[in-house]
């Protein structure tokens, strides 16, 4: 079906009250032409994209909801008798890493109730350890993830896949960030770098 | 008071009426001129006439164009923030660094594009933003310390908006090589801004906007918006609110609005470096 935009009917016989009702919705129409400039300036590039998630993204995605489901229940675990700024953080690190995944749900329409027990098992104890072993633990999960959607991002094929996962990497590096201040790291090379390697997710898929 | 409708029209209400009406009349006619065959909304007083601007091809190297003129803006910036001494000297000296080097990749990457590349500061924003922001912080007779402070409050929001542009640059690239530098460009100046943020707030610690545990956010001593390592669940991209200078008679400081690049802040191909 094609949509045609509706064409103004142009009237020359303007009222001074019509005039200023045509200037005010001229500003807003000018106001909403900025705002679809905005949005479509960038859109030539990437016109031939699908915009929702292909089979193959839904592939990848469903084990990254694993990830961030893992993730969020490390937290969870850390957070039952942690208080203070530390309590305060790993809460909200365990509501965002959940967001993440209910957000790739509604993208995909999968599921977001499977955690990658893997990940579970493998960070638990250290998890629900010492404070420091924890945040260095965290610190090394969070960048893992970071790099793991960089990696993931090169193989998307689908606008919602790219723009969802630019949108968690970017704060994941941040939750990384306050673990390393927590963690009393000061080396820039640390702060500001990522020396861990992606997951091989989907590599089996 | 009564009103009896039927007096007739004396001498004075007669000249109210006729000025009343000549006024109208002129309005009219000013509101009324070049009324046939233009099809343009009506206009009113004498202000020039809109001139449609020319529409250019937004590309890769468009995008790559802007993305490297952010870095070296970023850099601008930088340059004076060094001249007050504002942070530590090794940590200005990596953050410009590391802009450099996002900036040459995206040069790189402009050139395998097939476009001229972009080395220098963005000129929409340097024209319209960065010049009118750094000489009100330090304009007028204020002390170092609130120049620095704001000069600090700029800087965690210049790496915020930065890391938000490429954030938005990333899903617009239409190669998978620049989606992934765009991305890898947000991360790293996501991180600057975590950290600068949490320097800002030395011993308060800014790690959590209050905000996203359901409290409000109070203003800092100097009546800005304070930055935290973490504001919001996902990466955002809105307008970041800059509160910075001197205030006025009555105590309102200045508020600058920063942007992701948009159709007026792209650097496009018909843009010659030095113009």
């Amino acid at each position: 079906m094609d949509l045609e935009t509706a064409e103004r009917d142009v009237d020359t016989s303007m009222s001074r009250r019509s005039l200023v009702t045509v200037g005010g919705a001229t500003a807003l129409g000018g106001l909403a032409a900025a705002l679809l400039i905005d949005g479509t300036a960038f859109a030539a590039a990437t016109d031939e994209r699908p915009n929702v998630p292909t089979a193959a993204d839904a592939l990848l995605l469903e084990q990254v909801i694993g990830l961030e489901l893992a993730v969020s229940e490390l937290y969870r675990a850390k957070q039952a008798g942690t208080d203070g700024d530390l309590g305060a953080a790993v809460g909200v690190m365990a509501e965002n890493h959940q967001a993440f995944a209910q957000a790739i749900s509604g993208a995909t329409g999968l599921p977001a109730s499977a955690a990658n027990s893997d990940i579970v098992d493998a960070n638990l104890a250290v998890f629900t350890g010492s404070d420091a072993d924890f945040l260095a633990a965290a610190h090394t999960l969070e960048q893992v993830a970071a790099a793991t959607h960089t990696d993931l991002i090169a193989r998307y094929e689908s606008d919602d896949a790219i723009t969802l996962t630019a949108s968690i990497a970017l704060t994941e590096v941040r939750h990384a960030t306050v673990l390393a201040d927590l963690l009393g790291v000061d080396d820039l090379d640390v702060l500001f770098g990522n020396n861990e390697s992606a997951l091989s997710l989907g590599d089996d898929a | 008071m009564s009103f009896d409708l039927n007096t007739r029209t004396n001498r004075r209400q007669a000249i109210k009426t006729g000025g009343l009406t000549v006024t109208l009349a002129a309005l009219v006619a000013a509101c009324g001129e070049d009324r046939g065959g233009d099809d343009a909304p009506g206009r009113v007083g004498n202000a020039p006439v809109v001139t449609t601007p020319a529409s250019y091809e937004v590309d890769d190297a468009v995008l790559l164009r802007t993305a490297s003129s952010l870095e070296y803006t970023a850099i601008a910036v930088y340059d004076v923030v060094r001249d007050f001494d504002v942070i530590d000297s090794d940590l200005l000296d990596r953050l410009i660094a590391e802009h450099q080097g996002t900036a040459d990749v995206m040069v790189g990457l402009t050139e395998a594009a097939g476009g001229v590349a972009w080395a220098e500061p963005n000129p929409w924003f340097m024209e319209r933003l960065v010049g009118p922001l750094v000489e009100t912080i330090t304009s007028g007779d204020r002390s170092d310390d609130d120049i620095k402070a704001d000069l600090f409050a700029t800087i965690v929001a210049l790496e915020n908006i930065a890391a938000a542009s490429h954030q938005e640059l990333a899903s617009a690239a239409g190669t998978t090589d620049a989606r992934v530098a765009h991305l890898e460009a947000a991360l790293v100046e996501a991180r600057h801004a975590a950290t600068l943020a949490i320097a800002k707030a030395g011993d308060a610690k800014n790690y959590i906007s209050p905000a996203m545990v359901g409290e409000d956010v109070a203003r800092d001593a100097l009546g800005g918006i304070p930055f935290y390592a973490i504001s919001t669940t996902f990466g955002e991209t809105a307008q970041i609110d800059l509160i910075a200078g001197p205030g006025d008679e009555n105590g309102v400081r200045p508020s600058f609005a920063l942007q992701t690049p948009a159709a007026n802040s792209l650097v496009y191909n018909e843009l010659d470096p030095g113009s």
